[in-house]
This record gives structure tokens, C-alpha cells and sequence, in this order.
């Protein structure tokens, strides 16, 4: 029988100075008083004990201890007597010692480190916490699950758990916790390190010592990562020291994955058996949580993940790219886009991260995810962007949500030179997309807009990722160059692939639909459609894009044309701040738009709003020369306007789009000068549009401007 | 008939110059505020032609960008484009003299949007 290296002591920790108290937890274990065990079951660095040391000073019972590397080596007669010790200095009592238990005066034992003792040892602590009288209590501290029947326990309520996820520091702990380290940070980094930590309380403490060492503590804070020295150290020592060679290895290289699971590990890592290790690894809490209820899913907590990777890339990079293709191929297969990006981006994989997003970048930007594409293309540089047709090509998409022609004309023209470069000029559906891109916003006319998209299509697949965009264009061609009868069968074609997979091509075909019926006069049809293309804008988040200006522009008319004029003022003002956030978009759109918010504005006797977008609409038609439908509307639209007499020019809805753009600057603290800056713009020209705005608003002042705008809702806020 | 019409259109003129001349205190307010004159019906100036010209007059007393800026919206809006708002500059242009010219045109750039001469800077 092995002896005890040192006596048991049946006094706790004593406090640190540095401590945070945790009230709410040290309440959850008082309130438990009459369950006879307690089980705290965390990592290393989660306060297990500091909390029982707080407990211990909270609760009226006395307490006594026991360090589990103190009986580690013994059996469970060794445990017994170290347990028989540290009651008698509470309480001498006669007896044997399991015996006694029920005729002591209300204790808790406390057992710290119980990850260490020996199974039998653990079984005996389980006929302990069986035999403790009323009001007494059984409390075990340990990195993983005691084997005690716990299961049969939580039935029947006689135990009470504490997890990782309870001892995670929550921010106002965690701003305790810097501030008695000698930070006072402001709550958004308390938020941001507690985030990082997923508020490990030893984590947290590194962090702080850590951000102490630096010249901007409370940007070292906000910045602490896996890659730290303090916290490779300690998860070293404490995680990953511990491991098999085995363990060890497997978690280095799956930490390329996001979401852990058996089938994955196995094919990325190409092994075996990777469900049971998983399994063991995280009841033996080396910071692997389960995402589930079967232990089919875990993840890393995120300062091991960092750590793992930044291990894994500096010592073996090879292996490393190696095991994200993997991982990324396995997860395309599996039908997982988003992950199989991920893991291309990550790696800065070019050609691979190109494939997949030239293969998903038009459905994302019809189904509102331009920001996600956006995301993962930060990740390369410009000339690296430049330099991908598949990458070129998804930036340009992007670009389609904003209606940022020059940009799309640049990559657009990039995609081509990168594929002619690559021989890959054969490659239909990226050159489908490269043509469809410069058919929506070259200046050369409708009839050309036409050709260049059904050329553009002729290099699709019938249900390649551009099909739809490109009947859609030559669906508006048509309707512009006044061909009604080939149009529509176009544009219903358009909303049909649209409706599926492309909801932004749905809803402009839609509002095409709308504007065809309505110049036939026949407004019921009209109203379905647009009723269709706003709601679907809606359902798929697409709404606030500015190229659904249209869309709420369509939807104003006809809700003009049926006298509810809110509505229609609503939908007017939503579809004139759209057009404002297009820079320099397709000449034919923004005068298409604008000549339906004049038919709108007209319908609602705003005479000086209709004439400002006629006036604007003009200048863009000269772009389009052959839109002979939107010729008609401009002439009839001036006629209307002309048979009014008042020929004011002033009021919030007679902002120009230039005016609406530096109106959206005017909240901000930027000077005339920077905002000027910010538009590429002169300052005389800044100063004599906000001139301009204030004068349309009635107001003498930025301030007043800004109010009087905020007012009647040309602003938020 | 029509030569009667015509007729009374001239009269109220030259009644209307005259009036203005000697000052008449209704008259000259009854101008500043502008509006269709006593002796027509119906506006004798098309509402392009007014809006021009009224610019043309702006221009011609180096007005800056702002009080321009309204007779440039007032000439839009009845229709009348770039090239009409620059033909007005053209049209003032021998009478008000070289150096009112260059000194205005800023004026006219900024009141229709452009910015290019302003970046020069």
C-alpha cells in the first residue's frame, strides 16, 4: 500500500488577492445544501478550486480537504484514511470511517484534482457520497467525468453539476478580473477578450499579463490569440503535456477543421478510429467541446484551435495545405460550400479558393450572401484577385450589389485576361459570366446589351450559374428596343430559373413583368408581379440591395395607382435611397428607375420630384440612345409634369442622387473636406450640394438638415 | 382677330416698360416677384425659355454656384439640357466680357454637378 506523500490538510486555499468572487455560483452550490454530491468538472484553469475556496468561506458547514495528488498513488484504504483524518480534525467521531459519516454534524468534503485517484479509489468516493448524512456533502473537483454512476444520480437529483460552460467568466467577472490585474479596459474589449477566451479564467489572466508586457495594453487585449507565448505555454503544460504522442498528433493536425466529427477526422487525417478518440479526448476535457447530444460533433475552444494550427503551419506547412484540401474536398462532397471555402481561404489556397467561388458566386450574390464572398475575398490581395479569373469573376458579382460599374468593367476585364492567360478561354461558364457582366454596363446601347447576353449565354450551360442572369439581360434589352412579344417570354423565363436559386434575378424580372402590363394598360397583372418581386426581395434579404432599386420603384407606381399614398411614399423614398448608393451603375437601369419614381412622384402631385428624376433620367438616356420604351416614357412623363403650373423645384423629394449621397454623409463628424475625400469629390462641389440640401429641407444649418431629414425619414436614426 | 390680340399684347408691353421706368412702385414689386405678366393670359415665355434666361442673367452679374444652382434646377426641370445650360454662358458671353466669362464658369460647373475643373486643385 502506497503511503500519502504528504498528511491530508482539512483547510482550503487560502484566498489570492487577485481573486474575483463568483456569487452566482457559489449560490448554486449553497442552494444545493441537502444533495450529498457535488461535482465540478472543468479544465485546468477554470477555478474549480478558487470556487470551492470561495464556498467554503460563504457556507456556514465546516469544510475539509482533500488534494487528489495527495492519495493518488494509494488505494481506496489509503483514500479511506486520508478521509477518516481530515474529518476527525472537524469532528472526532468513533466508528469505522464509512460508518460514522452519517453520524457526524453537517460537513463538506471537499476532493480536489479527483481526475487523479485510481478507479477504485473513485469508487469508494461514490459509496462516500452514498453514506454522508443529511445536510453533508460530497464535493469532487476534476478535468473529467468521475466515473460514479452520475447518470443515476441526476435522476434522482441527489448530485449537482458544474461544467465548463458554467465556470466560463461572464463579462462582468471577467472585467473584475483585469481590473484587479491593473487594466480597467472599456466594456467592448471586455467583450472582445472574454469572446476570445470563451472566458477561460485562467485564459483571461494570461491575456491580462500578457497585454501588461505591451506598449497598448488595451489593444494587446482585444488581440490576444492561440499564438501567444504565455498561452502556448500553459496549454503545454496543461492540455497537451498530458497527451499520448497519439492524442497529440491527431489534434494538431485536425485542428484545420472548424466542426470535429468521426467520419471527417478519419478521411482528412486518413486513419481510423477517430469517433472513440474524440469521444475520450473530450470527457477527458483537453478543451474539446461537444457540439451534440451523441458525441457525433465537437470544435476546438478557440485559443487551443489557434494554437494547434499556428503549431501545426510553422512545423509542418506541407502537411498542413495537405490536410485543408482534404478537408475542403471532403466537405464539398459533402455538400458544405461554406466550410469547403473556408478551408481554401485559410490556406490561402488561390486556385482552389477560386474554383469553389466562381462556382457559387452568382447564386450567393442572387441570395443575398454578396457580404460572405466579400468576406473571403478580403483574405487575397488585389493583385492576387486580379490575377484569378475564378476570383476576378466573384468580385465582380459583388460588385453587381452596389452597382459599382467601374469596378465591375475592371474585373470583369481582369476574369478575361486572367483565363486567356490561363487557357482557359474555353472555359464556358466563367467566360458566360465575364460576357453577361460587360453586357449589363457597357454604354454602347440596348440593341449590343442584347447581343453580348444572348452571346454570353450561348457559352452557358442551360443550368450553369450565369443562365438565368444572362435571359434576363437580353429579356430588358428586348423590352427597351420596344420588342413587347419577345421580351416577355425572356423575362418570364428570367423569373423562372430566378425563382430557385437566383431570388435577385426573380425579382427584376419580375418588376419587368410589372412595368410590360402596365404600359399594356393592364394594372391587375402589373400588381402581381410587383406584389411578388417585393415580397421575394424581402424573403431572400435582397431588398436593401441597391440594384432593387427598380423593384421599389415598380412598387411605388402601382401603389400609386391605387391611392394608398403612404405606401407609395414609403416605397418611393426606399427606391430613391437605392439609387443614390449606385455609383455610376448601367445608364439604362438608373434611367429606367428614374423614370418610373417620376410616373410615381407624378401619380402623387409631387411635381418637383418627378421633375428632378426627369431631368436626371435624361441626361443617362443619352447613354442608351435605342431604348425607344423608355424614350416614350420620358416624353410622356414630361408632358404630364408640363401641365402642372407650379414650377417649383424645391422640397426633400426634389433631391437630386447626388444630393442624396452627400445627405447620407451630413450625420457624420466628417468635415466638407473629408467627405469630399471620401466621394472623390471637390470641396466646392461638397459645399454646394449641402447648400443644395439645405435649402430643399428648409433648413439653415448641417444640424438642421440632418434633423428635418431624420424627421421625415430621408435618414435613419 | 388675331392681329387685334397681337395688338393689345403690344400695348400692355410698352405700357408695362413703361410703368417700370417711371418707377411705378406696384409694378417694379409685381416684377421682382416674378410671375405671368398683367397683360397676357397665358405665360409669354415658355417655362424653358424663362428658366434660361433667367440663368443667362445670374451668369451675367457673377453669381455663384448656389444662386445659380436654383436656375439650373428651374431650367431642368422644364426640360432643358447640358447643352442648352451651357449656351447660355455662350450667349451672355460677348456682352458680359472675357473676364466675367472665366470668372462665372465655375459658378455654371457646380451648379450642374461637375467637378472637373475643381479637381484641378
Amino acid at each position: 500500500m502506497a503511503l500519502a506523500l504528504q498528511a491530508p490538510t482539512a483547510r482550503p486555499p487560502l484566498p489570492r488577492k487577485a481573486m474575483v468572487r463568483r456569487p452566482r455560483l457559489v449560490r448554486a452550490l449553497r442552494m444545493a445544501r441537502e444533495v450529498p454530491l457535488a461535482v465540478l468538472v472543468a479544465p485546468a484553469g477554470y477555478g474549480k478550486t478558487t470556487l470551492l475556496a470561495e464556498w467554503a468561506r460563504e457556507d456556514a458547514r465546516p469544510f475539509a480537504w482533500i488534494g487528489g495528488g495527495e492519495v493518488a498513488d494509494g488505494d481506496s484504504d489509503v483514500l479511506l484514511d486520508a478521509v477518516a483524518t481530515v474529518l476527525d480534525e472537524l469532528e472526532p467521531v468513533d466508528g469505522e470511517t464509512l460508518d460514522a459519516l452519517s453520524q457526524r454534524e453537517p460537513f463538506v468534503l471537499v476532493v480536489d484534482d479527483a481526475h487523479l485517484l485510481r478507479p477504485p479509489s473513485v469508487r469508494t468516493l461514490g459509496v462516500v457520497a452514498q453514506l454522508v448524512g443529511p445536510g453533508s456533502t460530497l464535493a469532487l473537483a476534476s478535468r473529467c467525468e468521475p466515473q460514479l454512476g452520475l447518470g443515476r444520480l441526476r435522476a434522482h437529483r441527489l448530485v449537482v453539476e458544474l461544467h465548463a460552460r458554467d465556470l466560463a467568466m461572464t463579462r462582468t467577472e471577467a472585467a473584475a478580473l483585469l481590473d484587479k490585474a491593473g487594466l480597467a479596459p472599456d466594456p467592448r474589449a471586455v467583450a472582445e477578450v472574454v469572446a476570445r477566451t470563451e472566458g477561460w479564467p485562467a485564459a483571461l489572466y494570461l491575456a491580462a499579463v500578457s497585454a501588461k508586457e505591451q506598449p497598448d495594453p488595451a489593444l494587446a487585449l482585444t488581440r490576444f490569440g492561440g499564438d501567444d507565448r504565455l498561452i502556448v505555454d500553459y496549454l503545454c503544460d496543461e492540455i497537451l503535456g498530458p497527451l499520448s504522442r497519439e492524442s497529440y498528433d491527431f489534434l494538431t493536425e485536425s485542428s484545420v477543421l472548424d466542426r470535429l466529427s468521426g467520419p471527417v477526422c478519419d478521411a482528412v487525417l486518413g486513419r481510423r478510429g477517430s469517433a472513440q478518440l474524440l469521444r475520450d479526448l473530450s470527457r477527458a476535457n483537453a478543451l474539446l467541446t461537444c457540439l451534440d447530444r451523441h458525441d457525433g460533433e465537437y470544435r476546438f475552444h478557440a485559443l487551443l484551435a489557434e494554437t494547434l494550427k499556428s503549431e501545426l503551419t510553422r512545423t509542418r506547412p506541407e502537411r498542413a495545405a495537405l490536410l485543408r484540401r482534404r478537408a475542403s474536398v471532403w466537405h464539398e462532397g459533402h455538400g458544405d460550400m461554406d466550410a469547403a471555402i473556408d478551408l481554401a481561404v485559410e490556406g490561402h489556397d488561390v486556385q482552389r479558393s477560386s474554383e469553389l467561388l466562381a462556382r457559387v458566386g452568382p447564386a450567393y450574390v442572387a441570395t443575398g450572401r454578396a457580404a460572405a464572398l466579400e468576406c473571403w475575398l478580403q483574405h487575397f490581395s488585389a493583385d492576387e484577385v486580379r490575377a484569378s479569373a475564378g476570383l476576378a469573376l466573384t468580385a465582380a458579382a459583388t460588385s453587381l450589389v452596389d452597382g459599382d460599374r467601374n469596378r465591375i468593367e475592371q474585373l470583369a476585364d481582369a476574369a478575361a485576361r486572367a483565363l486567356r492567360r490561363s487557357g482557359h478561354d474555353k472555359h464556358g461558364s466563367m467566360q458566360a459570366g465575364v460576357g453577361v457582366m460587360r453586357a449589363l454596363v457597357q454604354r454602347a446601347g440596348a440593341a449590343q446589351m442584347g447581343e453580348d447576353a444572348a452571346s454570353a449565354r450561348r457559352r452557358e450551360a442551360d443550368d450553369g450559374p450565369w443562365a438565368s442572369l444572362c435571359v434576363l439581360v437580353e429579356g430588358v434589352s428586348q423590352h427597351l428596343l420596344g420588342h413587347t412579344e419577345i421580351a416577355e417570354p425572356l423575362l418570364e423565363d428570367a423569373a423562372r430559373r430566378g425563382a430557385q436559386r437566383a431570388p435577385i434575378v426573380h425579382v427584376l424580372a419580375l418588376a419587368q413583368l410589372a412595368l410590360l402590363a402596365i404600359d399594356r394598360e393592364d394594372w391587375t397583372e402589373a400588381a402581381t408581379n410587383a406584389t411578388r418581386a417585393r415580397t421575394s426581395a424581402e424573403g431572400a434579404g435582397i431588398s436593401e440591395y441597391p440594384t432593387c432599386a427598380l423593384v421599389h420603384a415598380v412598387s411605388a407606381l402601382l401603389r400609386a395607382h391605387h391611392d394608398r399614398v403612404e405606401d407609395a411614399q414609403r416605397e418611393l423614398q426606399q427606391a430613391r435611397r437605392l439609387l443614390s448608393m449606385l455609383a455610376d451603375f448601367a445608364p439604362w437601369y438608373e434611367a429606367e428607375a428614374k423614370l418610373v419614381v417620376a410616373q410615381a412622384a407624378l401619380r402623387l402631385s409631387d411635381v418637383a420630384g418627378a421633375r428632378t428624376a426627369l431631368s436626371e433620367a435624361s441626361t443617362q438616356l443619352r447613354e442608351t440612345p435605342d431604348a425607344v420604351t423608355l424614350d416614350a416614357w420620358l416624353e410622356d412623363a414630361w408632358a404630364r409634369a408640363d401641365t402642372y403650373a407650379a414650377a417649383a423645384v424645391g422640397g426633400p423629394s426634389a433631391l437630386t442622387t447626388a444630393e442624396l449621397r452627400i445627405l447620407r454623409f451630413l450625420p457624420s463628424h466628417l468635415s466638407f473636406r473629408e467627405i469630399g475625400a471620401r466621394m472623390h469629390v471637390s470641396i466646392n462641389t461638397v459645399k454646394t450640394q449641402a447648400h443644395a440640401v439645405y435649402r430643399k429641407l428648409d433648413a439653415c444649418s448641417r444640424t438642421e438638415a440632418v434633423t428635418r431629414a431624420r424627421a421625415i425619414g430621408l435618414l435613419d436614426g | 382677330m388675331s392681329t387685334v390680340i397681337d395688338a393689345q399684347l403690344t400695348q400692355g408691353a410698352r405700357e408695362l416698360l413703361r410703368r417700370l421706368v417711371l418707377n411705378d412702385e406696384r409694378t417694379v414689386r409685381t416684377a421682382l416677384e416674378g410671375g405671368a405678366p398683367a397683360f397676357a393670359d397665358t405665360p409669354v415665355l415658355d417655362r424653358k425659355t424663362e428658366a434660361l434666361v433667367g440663368l443667362a442673367a445670374l451668369l451675367s452679374v457673377g453669381a455663384n454656384a448656389t444662386a445659380c444652382r436654383v436656375a439650373v434646377e428651374h431650367a431642368r426641370g422644364a426640360r432643358a439640357s447640358d447643352e442648352e445650360l451651357v449656351a447660355v454662358l455662350l450667349a451672355v458671353a460677348p456682352a458680359i466680357g472675357n473676364a466675367r466669362v472665366v470668372g462665372t464658369a465655375p459658378a455654371l460647373e457646380l451648379a450642374m454637378g461637375f467637378d472637373e475643373t475643381n479637381r484641378l486643385d
